[in-house]
């Protein structure tokens, strides 16, 4: 596929290694004339210097022919343009962009841009997961935070050790989506009986992820 | 236009008018004032207090500073009940986004945006946004007084 990249610093330069490495074809713009020559040593790849939000430029990097567009510069009324000019003008099918202010998903998701990441909020959500609960090895918001997974060590004296799932009394919201054992990875059914050492995949909506970590883990030394 | 249909519509306007400008570069200032004077509810936003100083002595509006491409300063500037928006920061890109936010998610009736760049001016298509292109302006005035010189010349 043909992407076209605006813009973006280590994102740019991580996210060029990684398509071009799954043989895609990419054409980077960024207005850091110094950063477009470290770019352009880095990758071979086409990079172009200049504005990404003027046309014109977007026309160097024959944009027509793109058929996914990134905008990933720091300041989001410019990624706005770059993915408007992109889609509305240019006809790019795809267009992704970062906002750093995390209010912009939804705008953007109004003004017809669809696809848009925030980091903040990403990383926020991921912050705010791991420094509630000791016990979560890691946790990923997905959909904006609607919906989490957790992934959970089960420790021998939690309360879940050693039950079967269906007796385990989770709440119809949450599921046990996949288990971690040394023996492999197991996609669980009610018999599965879960034992010490399991790491727990689990997916569930926040606002009951309270409850279930109590749940699982009991009264036990629970801090 | 009839006195009376301009008198009507002035009273309409400033009446109910509530006003907000986003950017207070010099253009931007200027029409702040010049509603405000006028009598209209008038909220001036900028990131830099600096900017502040454009506005008249006669200006009795609100000042806000933040960033008027945030939603939520926006929304403090009062967007939900605002009848005239104008975008006159010095940046294209904010501008766009500032009069799709008020013309497209509030409705604003009446938007305005000030455009550096023509080529992007096809963006604002779907957007009911009026345009101001400062350079056209300035070239078309520019024209006139060569027109006017010309004029002269030939009495």
């Amino acid at each position: 596929m043909k992407i076209v990249i605006v813009g973006g610093w280590k994102k740019v330069d991580f996210l060029a290694k990684s398509l071009l490495s799954k043989g895609h074809e990419v054409t980077m713009i960024h207005d850091d004339e110094g950063y477009c020559k470290v770019l352009s040593r880095n990758h071979n790849a086409a990079v172009i210097s200049g504005d990404g939000s003027m046309p014109h430029i977007l026309e160097d990097a024959n944009i027509e022919q793109a058929d996914i567009v990134i905008a990933l510069t720091p300041v989001d009324a410019d990624n706005l343009v770059i993915c408007q000019l992109a889609k509305k003008v240019y006809g790019v099918k795809k267009a992704f962009a970062t906002v750093g202010n995390p209010k912009n998903v939804e705008v953007f998701k109004k003004l017809g841009i669809n696809s848009v990441i925030s980091s903040t909020h990403i990383v926020s959500g991921i912050i705010e997961q791991m420094s509630s609960f000791n016990e979560i090895l890691s946790a990923i918001p997905i959909e904006e935070g609607k919906i989490v997974i957790l992934e959970l060590e089960v420790k021998e004296n939690y309360d879940v050790c050693g039950k079967t799932i269906a007796k385990l009394g989770i709440s119809e919201n949450a599921i046990i989506g996949c288990i971690l054992r040394k023996t492999g990875t197991i996609i669980p059914n009610g018999k599965t009986k879960i034992q010490q050492d399991d790491k727990l995949i689990i997916l569930s909506p926040p606002h009951i992820q309270n409850d279930l970590i109590q749940l699982l883990i009991g009264r036990g030394e629970h801090v | 236009m009839k006195i009376s249909q301009i008198k009507s519509d002035f009273a309409k306007f400033t009446s109910s008018s509530y006003t907000i400008v986003a950017g207070c570069s010099r253009f931007g200032a200027s029409i702040a004032s010049i509603q405000s004077e006028k009598g209209a509810e008038v909220v001036v936003v900028d990131n830099d207090p600096e900017k502040f100083r454009n506005l008249s002595v006669g200006f009795s509006g609100f000042k806000i500073l933040g960033d008027p491409t945030d939603i939520d300063i926006l929304i403090k500037a009062g967007i939900e009940k605002a009848s005239l928006v104008i975008a006159a920061t010095n940046d294209d890109n904010a501008n766009i986004m500032i009069s799709q936010i008020s013309s497209k998610i509030y409705s604003v009736p009446k938007v305005v945006a000030r455009v550096y760049d023509s080529s992007k001016e096809i963006i604002y298509q779907g957007f009911s946004v009026k345009l101001i292109y400062p350079t056209q302006l300035s070239t078309d005035a520019f024209n006139q007084v060569l027109d006017e010189v010309k004029e002269d010349k030939k009495i």
